[in-house]
């Protein structure tokens, strides 16, 4: 029985396949770990998918991140509607690997699900000389508050606000195409809220965060993100957040992303290095 | 001192004869009128019989529109001709070209221009040009 109803899920989900939307390759970028469009660690003002303005698709994704001392993983899916709003669901997850253990919390992880929507203001990515701009919100709600609270975490659930500028530069620089992201985030999330919001330092910062990168061919794109961030709580103390990424777009319905991350000291353990891999679809 | 000076005149000739080595127009590196003509060929090939778009050309006559395309191209690349067409608003008026339909035709463009075996970072250069003639096209 429900194996049946697999069965015709993978059949509904390949018929509306053929029918996918009709943006050009790569301008729904890739989910990003709290399951907007973006990049790995960056909000974009894209809109999830390919629909255009008579379209609306799906997108699912699947996101692991090792440093060794942590595991994280991320399960999304998102919804873009007309290529002007996005909806996006994502559940993480943070394996203690070291800290677990050394608190006599062996097997701890850390969760959260953060619920998105986002709003394309105006732009077109492609075609149009302004950058596209969009305005998101992401709420969060931390599902494993207990060690955020005795950390000295606020609160297990908040919003962030962003607002987001993308663009992309057809034949420039050297021909290729390059792409530029610049988002302000308003957020109260202690390591992105996988420790809880606000503490003893602070609560609500504006941050910056940006991406860069080329395609280097119609499927081949790399690229590095920077995303700002601050410390409310003392005894976890942030370190902004960077990487280096490539990413593989053969066809609207598949893209892979494979970056190399570095967390600097995240929740005490410092020299947070690591491979980020990221698969997903888009139907 | 000698030396200077004529170190002077060299560069100074150089500057003033740096215009005869100019870059070649788009149109030149494309590989001209030939690539275009091949470039367009295939664009229709492509474009009169895809499904999704074809039905926006019933009332189109193939050499007509050949003709027409390969002009603006040739034009808007620096080439050497005269796109005599109707400009793009009026070329498209009545037609209430969505933009899902006119993404399908970028598509087979980019298509067309890799059949034609223009690389990738020509082809961008090419799409830089039309791209922002979308909303002169769509929705009119």
């Amino acid at each position: 029985m429900k194996l049946k109803t697999v069965c015709i899920y993978v059949v509904a989900l390949w018929s509306t396949a053929v029918w996918s939307g009709s943006r050009q390759l790569g301008t729904g970028a890739v989910m990003q770990v709290e399951g907007s469009s973006g990049s790995g660690i960056v909000s974009w003002a894209t809109i999830s998918g390919y629909g255009e303005n008579t379209e609306t698709d799906f997108t699912g994704a699947y996101t692991y991140l090792d440093t060794d001392d942590y595991r994280f993983n991320m399960v999304g899916a998102s919804i873009g509607i007309k290529n002007r709003v996005e909806l996006s669901f994502a559940k993480q997850e943070l394996d203690l690997v070291t800290l677990g253990p050394a608190l006599d919390l062996p097997g701890a992880t850390l969760k959260q699900d953060v619920i998105g929507a986002k709003v394309r203001l105006g732009g077109n990515l492609v075609y149009t000389k302004m950058p596209q701009i969009s305005f998101g919100i992401q709420h969060k709600k931390n599902q494993s508050f207990l060690i955020p609270s005795v950390a000295g975490a606020r609160d297990d659930s908040s919003i962030d606000y962003y607002l987001s500028a993308t663009k992309l530069f057809l034949g420039k620089p050297w021909g290729f195409n390059g792409f530029a992201t610049l988002t302000l985030r308003s957020t109260e999330a202690n390591e992105l809220g996988l420790l809880g919001f606000g503490g003893d330092l602070g609560n609500r910062h504006i941050n910056a965060e940006a991406s860069f990168g080329l395609f280097l061919t119609k499927s081949w794109a790399v690229g590095f993100d920077f995303r700002q961030k601050r410390s409310n709580l003392s005894f976890a103390s942030e370190d902004h957040w960077r990487d280096v990424f490539v990413a593989w777009v053969p066809n609207r319905h598949f893209s892979l992303v494979a970056a190399y991350a570095d967390l600097g000291t995240v929740a005490t353990l410092q020299d947070q290095k690591g491979l980020y891999l990221s698969v997903n679809g888009s139907f | 001192m000698t030396h200077n000076k004529k170190l002077f005149q060299t560069l100074a000739f150089l500057l003033c004869a740096m215009p005869a080595f100019a870059e070649d127009t788009l149109y030149q590196q494309l590989g001209g009128q030939q690539a275009i003509e091949r470039i367009t060929t295939n664009l229709l090939d492509r474009i009169l019989v895809n499904p999704k778009i074809d039905f926006l050309f019933e009332d189109t006559d193939r050499e007509d529109l050949h003709i027409k395309i390969v002009n603006q191209v040739c034009m808007e690349t620096g080439g050497p001709c005269v796109y005599e067409g109707l400009d793009m608003v009026e070329a498209h008026s009545g037609m209430d070209i969505k933009y899902a339909e006119m993404d399908i035709f970028v598509q087979d463009f980019i298509l067309a221009m890799e059949d034609a075996d223009i690389p990738f970072r020509l082809q961008n250069k090419v799409l830089a040009i039309f791209a922002p003639m979308r909303e002169d096209i769509t929705h009119q």
